[in-house]
């Protein structure tokens, strides 16, 4: 409810001429964590989801006034994100020259320089099961395991029907288990 | 690795960020927003100078390439050719006139008086061709004097 009444607010303010910067400022303080983390559970280098970070930030500044309220506030940001992300994955992959298993390589070999991340082994383990996943099914896992969003808002979300999504979401979770039961 | 229920027992993602990453991430974004704004509102003003610029060119264009109330130049020199060709066709006549009038007073011409009435006839003719060279002359009227020049010296002679 309180989540709601805070997007309103920020709608609200947004929509004013006056007041639009100070609208979009409460929705960066509001939002910016999950956008990040959204960010960096797709694209993995803090680096890369700091620069993706920003330009989904960026878009939405610049697209916020087309948002019709189909959905909540946050699903539409992280639609954005997701889109984002995969973009900047097929653009690197593109630049790289790099097909699906070559990418998930690339990834986890600098998942492995990463500073920023857990050193925790369980941890470090499920996030390179998790980054073996393909791209889309990823983001139905990370969405799913750690945002615990319902199929519904993620259908909308990723234009995808909830039995496509339970599917995807069984599969990458048969995939992970495999994984960490083989090391 | 012995079996866990990580759907249970949820693994955190332990991805981690710089110490006070998402301040400098506000920052940054506010300050590439208030960037993007600056240059947005160049581009409005470049846009309005582009716009307005357009707009006096088309205007000093209709001002200065649209006919105004005089004929075209084209039009204008047709109109005085056409003048000057009726102004030397009834001068031209009008000699011919004099020409024939001596023609039939004279009715035993001598050699000299020929030669005069032929004089003032080619002083005609001179100025009818100055008149079609300077372009003041129509050509079917030149041509009609052509054939009205040689009947009267065909008349002066014979």
């Amino acid at each position: 409810m309180l989540t709601k009444a805070e997007d309103s607010r920020i709608l609200s303010l947004f929509s004013n001429e006056k007041t639009k910067e100070e609208g979009y400022k409460l929705l960066v303080e509001k939002y910016k964590t999950d956008i990040y983390y959204a960010v960096r559970r797709v694209v993995v280098s803090h680096e890369d989801a700091n620069d993706v970070s920003q330009n989904v930030l960026i878009k939405i500044w610049r697209h916020l006034n087309q948002f019709r309220g189909d959905s909540s506030l946050r699903t539409w940001i992280l639609r954005i994100c997701m889109n984002e992300s995969l973009t900047f994955i097929d653009r690197r992959k593109k630049l790289l020259n790099l097909y699906d298993d070559d990418y998930a390589t690339y990834t986890l070999k600098t998942a492995a320089e990463e500073r920023y991340i857990s050193s925790d082994k369980i941890e470090r383990l499920l996030q390179e099961a998790i980054i073996r996943l393909p791209e889309k099914q990823r983001i139905v896992f990370t969405l799913r395991y750690y945002d615990e969003m319902p199929y519904e808002e993620m259908s909308k979300m990723l234009d995808t029907s909830v039995g496509a999504l339970k599917a995807s979401y069984h599969f990458a979770m048969k995939k992970v288990e495999e994984f960490l039961s083989k090391h | 690795m012995p079996i866990i229920d990580f759907e249970k027992d949820k693994i955190v993602d332990g991805y981690k960020v710089p110490d006070g990453y998402f301040n400098y991430l506000e920052e940054t974004v506010l300050q590439r927003i208030s960037v993007e704004k600056r240059r947005r509102k160049r581009n409005r003003i470049t846009l309005w100078i582009s716009s307005t610029a357009a707009c006096v060119i088309v205007l000093l264009g209709l001002v200065f390439f649209l006919p105004n109330e005089e004929p075209p130049v084209a039009l204008h020199n047709a109109n005085e050719t056409e003048t000057h060709s009726t102004e030397t066709m009834d001068a031209f006549f009008s000699e011919i006139e004099k020409i024939e009038e001596k023609l039939l007073a004279y009715n035993a011409i001598s050699e000299q008086q020929t030669r005069q009435i032929a004089q003032d006839l080619e002083k005609q003719v001179t100025a009818i061709e100055e008149m079609m060279d300077a372009g003041k002359m129509r050509d079917e009227d030149y041509q009609m004097l052509d054939y009205y020049v040689e009947e009267t010296m065909y008349d002066i002679y014979y």
